[in-house]
């Protein structure tokens, strides 16, 4: 199947990657990726709507998410960071576990949010 | 760097100190306030509900050992939360409250109660003007007199987190009306948690978010929870200096330097 090209670089939206840990009310319980995706994306989606969720450009990428630490990256647009944060902040539980989704910081790449957020 | 506020923390919950168990309450203020330090919060209102003066004291002990074993970083206020359902009574309250606490707290709702508390000398914070209305509780004449009087206008994040999405999206169009009020007339408004429990508290930045999805400037957004809290605080002090007769008359001690404000 052929290849789309990319998007040229000044059509791009520019990447933003938030950083969050999420605390529980127990240290001994994790969540499985699924479930933090889920309930991220339900989140944009009643506050926001499908459309403010197409701005948004949300993702959750797997390879980030470390489910013993609880912590993980999601990528949104530059524009829509404080959207990313207040659809956060309104997660109350996870799988009937209350929870409270901590921000720890927003990069502009991967390898930067990695380093600054994610190193212990 | 950036000082984050949250003046509105209830580990009593919304009923009577008095009703709550002690041992419940310490429980519930440390773990409150170690949550407050993982999530960077420099400074916390603790909130109670008072019937008596007496349990001014045991709720300032109560606050004192908490935050002992607490991160010694963070700065801790103790305010009284009024909720009144007559002007008599707000005001007898207020009365019986102004000096013992920090700051004085105003739970609105009636648009009686919330006037005479935008015009009261000794009130500092009214607290979610909206609660339980169809409307946002505040008109442009009580934000003059909020801004003239020094009362700040908050609102808590708990009422969303306990709303659903119908009511949740009436409580913000409240909101961002009283943003605006607010912001014109001079008044200062502030964002609290309003949490009962640890796991309703959130960051500083998450609250300032609240403002930024309903149109605020993100500097504006971050003032809520930062410089008008501050602000705040620092006007409370100062009416409750033993040395001020009344606003505009002092006792300065010989030697004293002349701060103006007096």
């Amino acid at each position: 199947m052929a290849k789309l090209n990319p998007l040229p670089p000044t059509l791009r939206e520019k990447e933003r990657w938030v950083a969050f840990r999420i605390i529980a009310e127990r240290d001994d319980v994790t969540f499985p990726l699924e479930k933090v995706v889920n309930s991220v994306w339900n989140a944009c989606m009643n506050n926001f709507g499908s459309v403010g969720c197409a701005s948004i450009m949300l993702w959750v990428p797997s390879n980030l998410y470390d489910e013993k630490k609880r912590v993980g990256v999601i990528r949104c647009t530059s524009r829509t960071v404080e959207m990313v944060r207040f659809a956060l902040a309104t997660i109350t539980e996870i799988e009937g576990e209350k929870v409270v989704f901590h921000v720890l910081g927003v990069s502009g790449t991967i390898k930067r949010a990695k380093k600054k957020f994610m190193k212990d | 760097m950036r000082r984050f506020f949250d003046l509105a923390v209830m580990p009593a919950g919304d009923g009577a100190f008095a009703e709550k168990d002690s041992e419940q309450i310490i429980n519930n203020l440390s773990s409150m306030l170690s949550m407050a330090s993982k999530l960077g919060i420099d400074g916390v209102g603790v909130v109670f509900n008072f019937s008596r003066t007496s349990e001014v004291k045991k709720a300032r002990k109560m606050l004192e050992e908490c935050k002992s074993n607490a991160n010694p970083a963070l700065k801790c206020w103790m305010g009284a939360c009024i909720q009144a359902s007559s002007e008599k009574e707000l005001k007898r309250n207020v009365d019986k409250l102004k000096k013992r606490v920090d700051f004085v707290v105003v739970k609105g709702g009636e648009v009686t109660i919330n006037r005479v508390a935008c015009s009261h000398p000794w009130v500092d914070l009214l607290l979610d003007p909206h609660a339980g209305r169809k409307d946002s509780g505040m008109d442009h004449v009580m934000a003059k007199l909020a801004a003239e009087f020094n009362v700040g206008i908050a609102s808590s994040f708990k009422c969303l987190l306990d709303a659903g999405s119908k009511k949740m999206s009436h409580i913000l169009q409240h909101i961002k009306r009283n943003i605006i009020l607010c912001e014109k007339y001079g008044a200062s408004f502030i964002l609290v948690s309003g949490a009962t429990n640890p796991l309703e508290m959130r960051d500083g930045r998450a609250l300032a978010s609240l403002a930024s999805v309903l149109g605020v400037r993100q500097d504006r957004a971050l003032a809520f929870v930062s410089e008008n809290p501050e602000k705040m605080l620092k006007a409370a002090a100062w009416r409750r200096n033993p040395s001020l007769i009344i606003p505009g008359v002092k006792i300065v001690k010989r030697g004293e330097k002349k701060n103006g404000k007096a």
